[in-house]
This record gives C-alpha cells, structure tokens and sequence, in this order.
C-alpha cells in the first residue's frame, strides 16, 4: 500500500508540473496576447505597462548599473538595455558624443526632465548610455524611465520602452520556480498575494468541504435508498431532480435566502463575523440545495450501472434483504467509481463559491477571483489557478489512496 | 471625496464616492458572546454596531483618504486638530487634539494648543510603546503634515494642503528633487519645521498661511489632516493604524471587514447630554455590494442604517417618510441637503474627446463633441434609474443650489437634453450622424448593478447620435487607480464636498490637481486656475462673482458633464439613537448610542 501511495505521489507531483506548464502558456507565453496589455487595458500608458511586465516578471531585472538608450528607425521607439559599456553619454551612431547626462544619487524625477528637455536629431540612428552611481539600482533606473517621454523635435514625444525582455525559457524558469515556492508575488495593490490566499483560502474551504461533504453523502444516500425501492420513488425522485436542476441556480439562492432568513429569520442574511458557523449555515444549506439534485442523478446512474451486475440478482435470488444488499453487495464495488465521481466535481467547488461567497458577503477566495477576473490582475489569477490545480491535485490522490484502500483490484491496476 | 457610483449619498466627505455609495451603510447586531443569535440582531443586547459598505475599504494609510471607504474606517482611528460640531448647522468646527487655538488679525497666523489628555492607543502585541500609548505631541501634527507633502509617497490629499502653508510647497518641491535633496529636506523641517509649521513646545503648533483662508478649520477637520504617531508607519500603517482616537482596530480583512472596539477608558470627552464617549462598545463594517443583500439586512435588523436605493427604494419610502411597514418597526428617515456632484467625467489628456496643447482646430472639434456628449446625454433615464425619480437634484452646473455662491449661478446650456442640437454639434465637429468619429471608451465604476446601468445608460444615449461606446468593466478601486493614472476617458464620477464650501467642488478642476491628484478630468486652463487662487482672500460679492466667471468656464468647456447632486436619504433603525447623518463625517461613531 505504501508503495502505491508513493506511485500515486509521485504521479501527482508529475501533473503540477504539468500545470505549471500550462499557467506559463496561458498566462506569460505571449500566445494569447501580451499579459501586462491585458491588464492594463486599452488606454495605459509605456510607464504603466512596464510597471506591470516588472512585476509579472516578464522583464529581466536589471542587475548592471548602466542602461543604453537605443533608437530604431525612424525614431519612433527607443529602448532602454543593460550594458556594460564605460561611459554615460549621448552619441551618435558614429560614436561622436552629443551630451552627457549626469546622474547623481537616485534622481529619477530630474533624469526624466533632462531626457525630456534632449532633442534627438530625426532619422539618426544614436545612443546614449546612462551610468547611474554604484548606489543606485538599476532596476529601480530602468522602471523609473520606462514610460519616460522624450522629445524627439518640438512636438513629437515619444515613450522610452524596455529591449530587455526574458527570453520564454527563463521566463518559464523563473515563473516555476516562484510558484514552486509559493511565491506568488503581489497583487495590482502591491499586497502580497500568498498570506491572502492562505487567509481567504481557510474561510473558503470552510464553506466549500462541508458543503462538498454533505452533498455528497447525501446525495449518494439518496442514490442508494432510490436502488433499493426502485419503482415508483425511484421515477419521482427522477422527475424533480430533472426539475431541481432546471430551475437556475441563482434563483434557488435567492429564493433561499428570503425564505430562510428573510422571512422566517433562522439565519442571518449575510456577513462575516464569530460565531462564523451562524454565518456559514444559510450557504452550505444553499449549496447542498443546489449540488444535491444533479448529483443524485450522477451517483444514481453510476449505482445503476453496477446494480445491472449479475451478482446483485443472485443475492437477491438467494434472499439478502435489501438493505444488507445495498451495504454489502452494491456498495463495496462501487466505491471506487463513487470517489472518482466525487473527485472530478471538485473543480466547480471553487466556481460556485464565487456566487455564494458574494452573495452572503463570505471574505473568501470567491469573492477575490471575482475582484482579480474583473480587475485582469494577472498575478493573482495565475496564483488562484495555481492554488486550485494543487488543492485538486491533492483531492485526485487522496481519491486514489481511498480507492486503493477500497479495492486490491485498483491498486494493483496502477502500481 | 469620491463616492462609489452608486450613489452616494450622503455622508461622506469630500472624496470620492462610488456611484452609489451610500454613505453609510450600517448593521448592528449585537453580540456580545454570550448569547447572541446571529439572526435576530435587534434582539441581541450590547452596544454595538454594525453597518455596511458599499465599496471596499483598502488601506487605513491617511495618504489613501481619498475614497469614502477609506475615510469611513479611518477615521475611526484617527483624529485631526479640530472635528465638525456633531449638531450644529449650518457646520461648524470644534476642538478636537487642539484644546484651543487663536489667529492673528492678519487672519494667516494659527496657534494651536494641543489637549494634554490625548493618547495614542496601540492594540497590536506587543505595542510600540510600554503601556501601549504615549501622549499626542505638536510634533506628530508636523510628521503627519509633512508625510501628506512628501512627494516621493502616494499622497492622494496634498491638494488640500497645496498652496495653503507657507513653506509646504517648497519642501513637496525639494523631495521631488534627489534623493539627498529629499532626504535634507526632510531632516531639516522634521528638525526645525517650514516657515509657516513651527513647533514651538510639545503641545504648541504655529501655522502660517499663505494667505487668510476661510476654509482653513474646515479644511483641517477633514481626513487628510489625520494626525499618527509616525512609529506606525514604519511598522506598516496600511494594516496595522495606530490613532488617537476612541476606536481600536480589532479585526481588519481588507476589502471586507473592519472591526472597532472602543478604547477602555477614552479620554472622557463627553457628547450632548453629558454622556461619556464613545458610547458603543464595537463598530462593525462589512462591505457588502449587492444593493438587494443590504436592503434584506436592514429589514432583517443586520444593520443599523440604510440609504435607500434602486428597486428597493419605492418600497422601502413613501414620499418623504419610510414606508408604512418600517414605521412600523420605529424606522426613521434623514434627509440631507445636496452637498456634492455627480458627473460624466472627460479626460481632458485624451487625444480623442480632450485637450491637446497646440491643437486648436482639433481641440475645438473634440470641444463640439463634448458638447454633443452632454446634449445627448439621457438624464431623464438617469434619474429615473439611479435615482429612482427622487433622490437627487438635476444639476444645472458644477455646484449645488443652497450656497451663497450659488446665487443666481449661470448654468450650462448643454445640460438641456436635446437630440437634434446634439447631432448638429456633431456636424460642426466634422462627424455628421457620427461617421468616422472615434469610439468612445466608457468605463465602468464597479461591479455592482447601478454601475453597470450607468454605463449602459450612456451607451444608449450616445447610440442616438450615431456614437458607439466600449464599456470597460473595472471594479470601483481599479477605476481609481486608472482615473490616477490618467488612463481612464470617460467614466461617472461622485464628488462628495470634503468640507460645507462648494469651492470644493471647484478645486477637482484646478490645474495643479491634476492626476493622480482630484483633477482627475486633468483640466487645465490657467485662467481658471488664478480665479481659483484668488477665491480664499475674496470678499463674499467678489467671491460669488469669480466662482461665476469659473462656472461659465466649466459650462462652455465641459471638461465633465454636470449630472445632478445627491440628497442623503437615510433609514435609521430605532435602536441607533443619536445618530445624525452628517455630509462631512458620514460615520461619526463615537456618538451613536445604541439602546433596545
């Protein structure tokens, strides 16, 4: 059993790393699109968006103390890259000087109005290095001219932008790496994103593991008690979970919720404060409401499916009562589909909690992957897939060791 | 301050307000541990509170006092020189940490006296100093004073301060400059003060103004002027305040929660009828943005007080006075005066609707385009959805009737809704039925209903007119954060007055305000900017005149489209007694008192 346990481990381990794979080619690749341009919207400005490539990590940092400002073309861009070069001027491409810019100390504020006030002859192709003194770092010189406007003739400006982007490979390194760690970096408010996930992510799982919990015992209850009476409960239980599941599950928690605590006042209608169990009851209840209807017809179809087994009629035949049916016969080889079941509908823990959590005003993960989907924070909805690839991840292998606990048959199948 | 979208109303001081930011939202529930059933708020005992917010509260930093959220939650924490007179009106300022003060007859000379009595109270373990308090001194006024000005911070209220103190604009000047040049400066006034900011004992502070400011007191009872012990900032004011004032932090989740517990033997200052302050033992504030889940708290006795909005309004009022249902529980109604401006709000950087230097031409285009906007606008839609046909006054210019200033104030001739004037505006801009002119970029103020109907409501009207628009999804602190940025084109925008002067409202489109500062139209016409400066020292005919002369400007200009001011509508539950609903100081805890 410990051997397959660790097998399990270990394949699991091998899926986050998948994961991580996929975050990168969705969020940082560049295939769908600049991520720093997408959260930054339409309108904002060479400044803003290096800010956020910074903080992302999509820019290397720079670690040399000099930068070069190189012009392309016709003058319309101009890019900032770490050089290693001596000097801190203003040359034409032949190299002849055209000015020098002192720096002195971190004067970032002065820096932009001296690159402001330099007229840059059009058409030439020219650098400038900036050397800045040894105190300064550069990377705080490189985010603080990125955006910065110079004036190209009397009414053209153009914005500095940055050349050093990180190569993909050591992006995904870097990215890995950072998540591998926790390291989720912070959020568009400059809060660190991990200690809120932590903090946000308990108060989720209070709601959602009770929730997932309940509804599933019940609903596989439900399922079994369906089985053993078969007939006319089981027809009529079919009927209203095929309605149960048309009715829109808004409408549910809002009928609910004037019902329970609107009007007959057993719950509070929403907040967040101790005893927080008072404040959790109306949104498990709601969400077993909700979950309950089409697990039952899962769980009752999969049941279904075993029950057709021959062995089932036989015991029947020899007269096992059906209760003693249910437990000893049905029940023991179904286990194993019943948590694979169960384990594949954890992934939409997390989407209906971002309804119930704002509906009921629950400081929870929910409420802050509305905020950052809104927002585009990029940051934190890579952290927040992160967070619920691992926490399935983890669901998937405790599902396995339970399944392996279950049945022989299973283990053996995968060791 | 700026209010959320969705209206604002009433409370809150000058920032700014989502749309529909109530001011205040309250609950109460009492629990005291014991026995309390988290249902039945109204029957639990205690004396605490419990409101909601329509917006998130994100920091409890004085230089992020800019959102009504913000301010709400700190200044329960944190006190000024002088506070707004709880009753009186028409508003007037009393002492708070200055016990007394005097001005010279040139009226730009202030001396304050600071209260020997006041504490600052550390509730984090273990506290900064021994005991968890130490005495309020002139010199944490100076530090406080002097952190809002230091330009290398994010302040987002300098511009209460700017021009006002002598000195104050040349020290924000010096920490612009270098690094060493900063840090001089700063060694040198937190040693020897700035002209006009002189510590002259541990309890003495002598302000010099650059000239007589009637606003002066107003202004510092304002949040920006909060006064902290500078120690708390380096240990991370954002989430970890430290105050003088009779509320503790006890429980903080930004964005979501704040909890208050009184301070064990405050100072003793005592409120109207001699009654100890604070007289509540909790305050509680939880944000909650669905306008239907604090209107079913409310009923349900989960808060304290509610403004009234959207499809609960008709249900929840009847005509002047709270429907016959909630009369019933003993429910009262405040109704506050208008004291601010909601509007269309134009970024006049931007190349395709604002103001570009050089540009005449274009810039009188773009001109003719705002002024079509504005005539185009569907304000009868507005005011039926948003303001549910009640709660708001139809602005006819950038300031509220009930001012001396507003007097025979001149009003903006394309705030009258007008189709055909609108598409012959657009003509003469050279976009006949709107071919070829730019897509506009609305962007939306928040994630809850009202914002989003604001958006579409502008959609709609400019779709009249052969305009699209793109409605941008924000939430209401990352609209903010664009509008700092000068990212934002065009977007709805609360204005709640941050003291009882409407030149308040006139000072969101004063040049060197311009963002991240509150011009956050970027406005800039320096003609309008000297009226501004010489409003201060004006006798009250001449003031009235400039202001007018300005609002002509604004009118013909519309670097913002007037919409309307709020009027605070406010249910009050009956067991919240002594609470009156104040325009500058929407939650003015420490006076409430609850009783069952």
């Amino acid at each position: 059993m410990l051997r397959f346990a660790l097998h399990r481990l270990i394949h699991a381990l091998s899926l986050a790393l998948g994961v991580v794979l996929v975050l990168f080619l969705v969020f940082e690749s560049g295939l769908t699109g600049d991520p720093a341009q997408r959260e930054a919207g339409r309108h904002s400005s060479a400044r803003t968006l290096g800010e956020i490539r910074l903080r992302l990590g999509l820019f290397e940092s720079f670690e040399a103390t000099a930068l070069r400002l190189r012009v392309e073309g016709s003058a319309a861009r101009y890019f900032l890259e770490a050089v290693d070069g001596p000097a801190l001027r203003l040359s034409a491409a032949d190299d002849s000087e055209i000015s020098r810019v002192e720096l002195a100390g971190l004067d970032l504020a002065a820096l932009h109005n001296s690159l402001a006030q330099l007229e840059l002859p059009q058409g030439r192709s020219l650098w400038t290095e900036l050397r800045a003194d040894p105190n300064l770092p550069a990377a705080g010189l490189a985010s603080a001219l990125h955006g910065a406007r110079l004036a190209v003739d009397h009414r053209r400006t153009a914005d500095l932008g940055w050349a050093q982007e990180r190569p993909a490979w050591r992006r995904f390194l870097h990215q890995s790496a950072a998540l591998l760690r926790f390291d989720f970096g912070s959020d568009q408010s400059g809060q660190a994103i991990a200690p809120q996930l932590w903090q946000r992510g308990k108060r989720s799982l209070a709601l959602a593991l009770p929730a997932f919990v309940l509804g599933t015992v019940l609903a596989v209850a439900a399922a079994l008690f369906a089985l053993s009476r078969r007939g006319w409960t089981d027809r009529s239980l079919a009927w209203l979970s095929s309605l149960m599941i048309s009715v829109s599950a808004l409408a549910t928690i809002l009928f609910l919720r004037a019902l329970l605590a609107g009007k007959l006042g057993w719950f509070p209608v929403a907040g967040w404060e101790p005893p927080h169990a008072n404040y959790l009851m109306l949104p498990i209840l709601t969400w077993v409401a909700i979950a309950f209807w089409p697990e039952y017809r899962l769980y009752r179809a999969l049941l279904g499916q075993q029950a057709g087994g021959g062995y089932l009629t036989a015991a029947r035949a020899r007269g096992v009562g059906e209760a003693r049916l249910m437990r000893r016969h049905l029940l023991p080889n179904a286990w194993v589909a019943l948590i694979t079941q169960a384990t594949l509908a954890l992934p939409f823990l997390a989407l209906g909690s971002i309804l119930l959590e704002r509906v009921f005003a629950i400081p929870g993960l929910g409420s802050m992957v509305a905020e950052a989907a809104l927002n585009s924070d990029q940051a934190l909805l890579r952290a927040v897939a992160f967070l619920l690839a691992l926490v399935y991840l983890a669901a998937q292998w405790l599902g396995d060791l339970l399944c392996g606990l279950a049945d022989p048959r299973y283990r053996e199948a995968r060791a | 301050m700026i209010l959320s979208l969705a209206l604002l109303l009433a409370a809150a001081p000058p920032h700014e307000a989502a749309l529909q930011e109530p001011q205040g939202r309250a609950a109460i529930s009492g629990h005291d541990a014991d026995s309390r059933s988290a249902t039945k708020g109204q029957e639990a005992g205690g004396r605490n509170a419990r409101f909601a917010l329509a917006s998130e509260p994100t920091s409890f930093d004085p230089l992020a006092a800019e959102t009504t959220a913000n301010q709400v939650i700190q200044r329960q924490v944190y006190e000024g020189l002088v506070e707004y007179d709880y009753l009186a009106r028409p508003y007037r300022v009393t002492p708070l940490l200055a016990e007394s003060w005097s001005v010279a007859e040139d009226g730009r000379r202030w001396r304050f006296e600071l209260r020997p009595d006041a504490l600052f109270h550390d509730p984090q373990q273990p506290p900064l100093w021994p005991g968890g308090s130490r005495p309020v001194l002139a010199q944490d006024v100076l530090e406080s004073w002097l952190r809002m000005a230091d330009a290398r911070l994010p302040a987002t209220g300098y511009w209460a301060m700017q021009g006002l103190i002598e000195g104050l604009d040349e020290f924000h000047r010096q920490t612009a400059g270098t690094l060493a040049e900063a840090e001089a400066a700063m060694t040198n006034a937190l040693e020897h003060g700035l002209p006009g900011l002189r510590v002259l004992g541990p309890r003495r502070l002598e302000v010099r103004l650059t000239r007589p400011d009637r606003d002066f007191l107003l202004r510092l009872a304002s949040a920006y002027f909060a006064v902290y012990p500078a120690e708390t900032v380096a240990r991370g004011i954002n989430n970890q305040p430290v105050g003088s004032g009779p509320f503790l932090l006890a429980e903080w989740i930004p964005r979501s929660q704040a909890v208050f517990r009184a301070v064990p033997g405050w100072r003793g200052q005592t409120g109207p009828g001699g009654r100890a302050l604070p007289q509540l033992d909790e305050v509680r504030f939880t944000t909650i943005l669905e306008n239907s889940t604090r209107t079913l708290m409310f009923r349900r006795g989960e808060i304290d007080r509610l403004p009234p909005l959207q499809d609960a309004f008709h249900d929840l009022i009847d005509g002047r006075q709270p429907s016959a249902e909630l009369r019933e529980q003993g429910v009262s109604l405040q109704i506050l005066a208008p004291a601010g401006l909601t509007m269309i709000a134009f970024n006049m950087d931007d190349p395709q609707v604002g103001s570009i230097p050089g540009d005449l031409a274009g810039n009188r285009r773009r001109r003719l385009l705002r002024q079509a906007i504005a005539r185009a606008y569907p304000f009868a839609r507005w005011h039926r959805i948003i303001r549910n046909d009640a709660w708001a006054e139809a602005a006819t210019t950038f300031i509220p009737p009930g001012f001396s200033e507003s007097v025979g104030m001149p009003s903006s001739p394309y705030r009258t809704p007008d189709l055909d004037e609108a598409r012959r505006l657009l003509a003469a801009a050279g976009w006949p039925g709107g071919a070829g002119a730019p897509r506009l970029q609305y962007e939306l103020s928040g994630t809850d209903p009202v914002s989003q109907a604001s958006g579409e409501i502008f959609a709609e009207g400019m779709r009249a007119i052969g305009l699209e628009v793109d409605l941008v999804p924000n939430t209401f602190a990352a609209l903010q954060a664009k509008a700092a940025r000068g990212e934002a084109q065009i977007f709805a925008r609360g204005w709640t007055m941050d003291w009882a002067d409407p030149a308040n409202l006139l000072e969101l489109f004063y040049g060197p305000n311009r963002a991240p500062g509150i011009n956050r139209c970027n406005y800039d016409n320096p003609v309008y900017d000297r009226l501004l400066e010489a409003l201060p020292s004006a006798s009250a005919p001449r003031r009235r005149a400039l202001v007018h002369v300005m609002l002509g400007l604004l009118n013909e200009e519309l670097p913002a489209i007037p919409i309307d001011h709020r009027r605070g509508y406010m249910l009050v539950q009956p067991w919240l007694r002594d609470m009156e609903v104040h325009p500058f100081d929407p939650f003015a805890c420490k006076y409430y008192r609850i009783e069952r």
